[in-house]
């Protein structure tokens, strides 16, 4: 299972890349949060959501938005195939899945 | 229409299908696996949620960029999806053609409820435990003649290469023989993208917990 940091860090990628293919300014800073991530926190999902907003004005001024395939190269890393019935990772009682927000005051 | 859903997993990365994709567990299987991982899924007892396809759109509408810019989606599983394919179906209608749809499927189904998914699904990661009937039974409880007609109809389909056939080495159950056994069975039919694996966990305590969900 990939780490949330790994994670964290390749989502990031992704919104820099949509950022640049389509021309908005997007200022990220480096996360302080400490400890285990799930890969994205309300700084991140904040991130999205501006990123989303700009791209829907500019699809209203009728500009063409870029966003189907650039990050590709991201789907081509070979799955593992560690899906919800592949027990790998020996303690049945961990329920929790991956990717659950952080809370806000763990992430500033 | 509303499916039980046990659980969302968000952002899941070279884990189950390509690119980023979430993760909505089903309640409710058709199999008794011994080792099962997720037996709150077979409890009704256990908190879940039930969500119609436009909510759980909704819900996972908030990680479209990323699914869009890798050629992610959503997974399906479970439980057992295909106990939901109307649902899904539906759901493909809501989402549109630009997300990617995997199954994680045992397809232990009636093979109408399969054949009712296969236009918008697009991609299966099916776990056959073992081909050998009487092994499959005593793991599973179930007779393995659905999954192996369905099996048959991905393939005259010409649907192999959408398929990963999964075949685990189940600790009291099959031998690496049994399993070699499979794959040349699986291969046979025509598939041949197949990931064999170890389970890799605490028997004991995954038996007690299944026999106390």
């Amino acid at each position: 299972m990939r780490k949330g940091k790994e994670i964290c860090k390749m989502l990031k990628e992704i919104r820099r890349r949509i950022a640049m293919e389509n021309d908005i300014e997007l200022v990220t800073s480096e996360c302080r949060h400490k400890g285990s991530c799930a890969g994205t926190c309300p700084k991140c999902e904040a991130e999205v959501a501006y990123l989303e907003s700009q791209l829907a004005a500019r699809k209203r001024l009728g500009k063409v938005v870029k966003v189907v395939g650039l990050s590709m190269g991201l789907a081509s890393i070979s799955p593992v195939f560690y899906t919800s019935c592949h027990p790998h990772d020996g303690d049945l009682e961990v329920i929790e899945l991956q990717g659950d927000v952080m809370p806000p005051d763990e992430t500033e | 229409m509303k499916a039980k859903v046990s659980a969302i997993s968000r952002l899941r990365i070279g884990v189950d299908g390509e690119g980023v994709t979430t993760l909505v567990a089903f309640m409710l299987c058709p199999l008794a696996c011994e080792y099962c991982l997720n037996p709150q899924t077979l409890s009704v007892s256990y908190s879940h949620k039930e969500y119609s396809p436009s909510e759980l759109y909704e819900e996972l509408r908030k990680d479209e960029l990323y699914f869009l810019a890798t050629g992610g989606g959503v997974t399906f599983g479970g439980g057992e999806p295909l106990l939901n394919y109307q649902f899904i179906n539906e759901f493909r209608s809501v989402c549109g053609d630009q997300w990617k749809i995997n199954l994680e499927t045992s397809l232990n189904v009636p093979s109408s409820f399969l054949e009712t998914v296969i236009p918008v699904t697009d991609e299966y990661l099916i776990d056959i435990k073992d081909m050998n009937p009487a092994i499959y039974k005593s793991y599973t409880g179930r007779d393995n003649s659905l999954v192996l007609r369905n099996l048959r109809i991905l393939a005259e389909r010409g649907l192999t290469d959408k398929c990963v056939v999964r075949i685990p080495l189940i600790h009291g159950y099959n031998t690496p023989e049994d399993v070699a056994r499979s794959e040349s069975e699986v291969l046979a039919l025509g598939f041949d993208r197949i990931d064999k694996f170890q389970y890799d966990i605490d028997y004991a305590k995954r038996k007690r917990n299944l026999q106390n969900a």
